[in-house]
C-alpha cells in the first residue's frame, strides 16, 4: 500500500523537485552582483563650485589665446609680412595643417577698437531712425552677426527680456527670463545666467517692480543692488549693465496712477551706477509712443532692433 | 474502498489548495497594485515607466485606452524586475537567445541586430546631405562606423538573421558619388584592430569602446586632412558599466563592462558648453555616478554642444553625429579651435542660423551604421535649413 502510495505521488514529487531545482537556479542567477545602480537619473545634475571655477579658468585662457592671436595677426598685417596663418599664436605646433589662414580670426576681437567716429555715425543713424520711425529690421545675415556679437552676453529679466526670444533675436541660452517677475524673484534666472559664464550680463526688467515695491522705491534699489552684487561676486570679470526702467505709454500712464510713478523707480535704478559694479544704461531716448504694443507696456520688434544696436555700442560688444 | 476515499479526500484538498493559491495570487496582486505607489523611472531599463492614463472619451472611443492601460499595468506590476528576470530565465531554458532585437552571442556578449534598412528613409537622408552640400560647399565627410553585428559576426548565434552592413555602406558610398561629400567606412580599421585583440565593443552596450575609437583615430583624422599624434593613454574609469543592450533585453544583467577614457599627454584647454552650462575639460565626470555611466562622454543627450579649445586658428568644425561620436570627440580637440556637435535627434535650434553665425571650415557626419540606416532626424534638420536657404 505504501509503495502504491509512493508510486501514485511520484509525478507530483518529481514535478516539485524539478520546480525546486529551477527555482534555486533562477534565484542564484539573479543574485545581485554588488548593487551599482544609483537612483540618480542620467546626465549631469549639478555643477560643483570647483568645476565652475575650472570652467571659468578655461574660458579665460581661451579668450587670452584668442586675443593674442588677434593681436599677432593684426601686427603681422600692419607690418606687411604675409602671415601664413594664425599659427604663431597657437600654443601648440601640433595644429599645423590649419585649414584657414587669418581672415576668420574672430571678428569680435578684431572689431574691439572701433573708430569712435564710426560709433558716432551709428548713434546718429539710430537717432535718425528713432526720429523718423523709419526703422530697418535685421536681415538674416545681420541677425546672425548680431547674435555672434552677443554670444558671450546673457540677458536677465521679465517679459521685456523675453521679447528678445519671442522676436527671434536671441535664444533661451542668452535670455533668462521669468514673466511678470520682480527683480527679487529672479534668483533661478540669475543662477542660470551665471552658469553660462558670460562676459556681459544685462538686466532688463520692466514695470512689475513698480507694483511690487509700491510702498518704498528705495527697496527696489536695494533688491537690484543685491542681485547685481550677486552676479559680480560670481563673475568678477563680467561687465554688468542695467537697462533703465522704461515708462509705460502716455495713454496708460494717464489711467494708471501706479505705473505713472515709474520715473521715481527709474531714479532709484540710476543710483546703481555710482554705487555698484553695474552700469546704468539710459535708453529713454529710444522710446516713442509709436513703438509701444497695444498694452502700453511692451515694445515692438522695431524698438528691440534699435535697442540691440545701441546696447552693442554701449557695451562694446 | 477506504483507500480510494482517502485518495479522493486528498485530491479534493489538493484542488482546494490549488484553487486557493490561484485566487490568492489575484487578490494579492490586486491589493499590491492598489497599495504600492507608481514608479516613474526604471533605473535598470533606463527609461520612464508609463503612468496611469487618465481616461479620455476620445481615446476610449478610438479603442486606444485599453492599450494605454495595458502599458501602465505591465510597467507598474509589483516585482517587475523579478518577472522580467523570470521570463529571460525561462527563455534561456528553451534555448531562446534573442530578446527585443538583441542577440546573446558566444560567451554572453550582447549584439544588437541590424534591421533591414528602409531604402526610402536612407535615400531621403542622403539626398538631404547632397542638397545641403550644394548650398554649403565646405569640405565635408561622412564617416560610418560598422556595428558589432558585422565586425563581430563570428560571435553571433548560428544562423542569426541580420542585414548586411558591408553592402549597406557600399550603397551609401555609391549614392554619395559626385556630391562633394567624402565617404569613409571604418570597417577595415576596426577589423585590423580586432585582429590585434583590441576589445572593440562593449559586451552589454551597443556602443564601440574608446579602444576602438583610438584604433580608428588615425584613419578619421587623415580623412579630415589632419594627422593624429596619438600621444596619450587610455584610462579605465569604471568597471561597473551595465549597458543599454542589457537594459533593453534583460539579458546578461550580471555582466559588467569597463569604460576607458582617452587622456592626451598634452591636454588642450577645453571649454564645453551645453544646455546645462559650461564646464572645463573633455569629460563630465558626474556622469560616472549616474545610472548611465556612458554619459561621461559629452554628458547626456544634447542637441548642440560647443567645444572651444585654445588651438586658435586651427579651424572650426561642425559635426552631425550620433552617440558613437561621443567617445571619439577627445581625439579631435587638439586639432580644432571650435567644434560644434549637433545631434539631430535632439536638436531643435535653427541650423541655418548656426551656419551663418559660425563660419565653419569643415563639416563631419559621424554615425554608426545601425543609426544611420534608420535615422530620419538628420534629413529633417538638413532639409529644414536647405528649404529656408533655398526659399530666399
Amino acid at each position: 500500500m505504501n509503495r502504491n502510495n509512493l508510486r501514485a505521488r511520484l509525478p507530483y514529487l518529481l514535478t516539485a523537485a524539478v520546480l525546486a531545482v529551477l527555482t534555486i537556479v533562477f534565484l542564484l542567477s539573479r543574485r545581485p552582483v554588488g548593487s551599482t545602480d544609483s537612483s540618480e537619473p542620467a546626465g549631469r545634475i549639478y555643477v560643483s563650485e570647483a568645476a565652475e571655477r575650472a570652467a571659468a579658468e578655461a574660458q579665460a585662457k581661451i579668450r587670452e589665446a584668442r586675443q593674442s592671436a588677434a593681436a599677432a595677426s593684426a601686427e603681422a598685417a600692419s607690418s606687411g609680412t604675409p602671415a601664413s596663418s594664425g599659427t604663431p599664436a597657437a600654443s601648440d605646433p601640433a595644429a599645423s595643417p590649419s585649414a584657414d589662414p587669418g581672415p576668420d580670426v574672430p571678428s569680435e576681437t578684431a572689431s574691439v577698437p572701433p573708430a569712435s567716429s564710426e560709433a558716432e555715425l551709428l548713434l546718429a543713424s539710430l537717432r535718425e531712425q528713432v526720429r523718423t520711425l523709419d526703422i530697418a529690421l535685421f536681415s538674416p545675415e545681420e541677425l546672425a552677426s548680431w547674435r555672434r556679437r552677443f554670444d558671450n552676453a546673457v540677458f536677465i529679466g521679465d517679459s521685456l527680456s523675453q521679447a528678445f526670444i519671442s522676436y527671434g533675436f536671441f535664444d533661451e541660452d542668452h535670455v533668462k527670463y521669468k514673466r511678470s517677475a520682480s527683480i527679487s524673484q529672479l534668483d533661478d534666472q540669475i543662477q542660470a545666467a551665471i552658469d553660462r559664464l558670460p562676459d556681459t550680463v544685462i538686466f532688463f526688467t520692466g514695470l512689475n517692480d513698480v507694483s511690487f515695491f509700491i510702498n518704498d522705491p528705495t527697496q527696489y534699489y536695494e533688491a537690484y543692488l543685491e542681485k547685481v552684487n550677486q552676479v559680480h561676486s560670481a563673475l568678477p570679470n563680467a561687465q554688468i549693465f542695467v537697462i533703465s526702467l522704461l515708462p509705460c505709454s502716455d495713454a496708460l500712464a494717464a489711467s494708471d496712477y501706479h505705473l505713472a510713478r515709474s520715473p521715481e523707480f527709474d531714479a532709484q535704478l540710476k543710483r546703481l551706477d555710482p554705487s555698484s559694479p553695474a552700469r546704468y544704461l539710459d535708453c529713454h531716448w529710444l522710446v516713442r509712443q509709436e513703438l509701444y504694443l497695444d498694452d502700453g507696456i511692451h515694445f515692438t520688434e522695431s524698438f528691440y532692433t534699435l535697442l540691440i544696436q545701441y546696447l552693442a555700442l554701449e557695451t562694446g560688444l | 474502498m477506504k483507500e480510494s476515499r482517502s485518495r479522493k479526500r486528498g485530491s479534493r484538498l489538493y484542488y482546494r489548495i490549488l484553487g486557493g493559491i490561484f485566487a490568492l495570487l489575484f487578490l494579492v496582486f490586486f491589493v499590491l497594485n492598489l497599495v504600492l505607489p507608481d514608479r516613474t523611472l526604471s533605473v535598470r531599463e533606463k527609461r520612464m515607466l508609463s503612468g496611469f492614463p487618465a481616461p479620455q472619451i476620445d481615446r476610449v472611443l478610438a479603442g486606444d485606452y485599453s492599450g494605454d492601460f495595458e502599458d501602465y499595468a505591465s510597467d507598474q506590476i509589483p516585482f517587475r524586475e523579478f518577472f522580467t528576470d523570470l521570463k529571460v530565465f525561462a527563455d534561456s531554458l528553451v534555448g531562446r537567445n534573442e530578446s527585443q532585437g538583441v542577440y546573446r552571442g558566444r560567451d554572453g556578449r550582447l549584439i544588437e541586430k541590424m534591421e533591414t534598412p528602409d531604402d526610402a528613409v536612407v535615400s531621403r537622408t542622403v539626398s538631404a546631405m547632397r542638397r545641403f552640400a550644394g548650398l554649403f560647399p565646405l569640405p565635408q565627410q561622412l564617416i560610418l562606423v560598422p556595428n558589432a553585428v558585422s565586425i563581430l559576426a563570428d560571435e553571433l548565434p548560428l544562423w542569426a538573421p541580420t542585414a548586411d552592413q558591408h553592402e549597406f555602406s557600399e550603397s551609401i558610398a555609391a549614392q554619395l558619388e559626385g556630391s562633394g561629400i567624402g565617404f569613409k567606412d571604418l570597417e577595415t580599421a576596426l577589423l585590423t584592430a580586432g585582429l590585434d585583440g583590441i576589445p572593440l565593443y562593449y559586451r552589454t552596450d551597443h556602443h564601440w569602446t574608446t579602444d576602438a575609437a583610438l584604433a580608428c583615430a588615425p584613419a578619421v583624422l587623415k580623412t579630415l586632412g589632419r594627422s593624429f599624434t596619438g600621444k596619450g593613454s587610455l584610462l579605465p574609469v569604471t568597471h561597473d558599466f551595465s549597458g543599454s543592450l542589457s537594459a533593453k533585453s534583460g539579458l546578461s544583467m550580471r555582466e559588467r563592462d569597463t569604460i576607458s577614457v582617452w587622456q592626451p599627454d598634452e591636454e588642450p584647454v577645453c571649454l564645453v558648453t551645453d544646455s546645462a552650462g559650461k564646464r572645463a575639460g573633455l569629460y563630465s565626470w558626474d556622469g560616472l555616478n549616474s545610472s548611465d555611466p556612458y554619459t561621461v562622454f559629452l554628458g547626456g543627450n544634447e542637441g548642440l554642444v560647443r567645444v572651444e579649445t585654445d588651438r586658435i586658428g586651427a579651424g572650426r568644425l561642425l559635426v552631425f553625429k550620433d552617440s558613437y561620436f561621443n567617445c571619439f570627440l577627445p581625439f579631435l580637440t587638439a586639432e580644432f579651435e571650435t567644434i560644434d556637435v549637433v545631434d539631430p535627434r535632439y536638436y531643435s535650434g535653427d541650423l541655418l542660423m548656426l551656419m551663418r553665425q559660425n563660419e565653419y571650415d569643415q563639416i563631419l557626419y559621424f554615425y554608426n551604421i545601425n543609426t544611420f540606416a534608420a535615422d530620419t532626424s538628420l534629413a529633417l534638420v538638413l532639409g529644414e535649413a536647405a528649404e529656408q536657404e533655398g526659399g530666399q
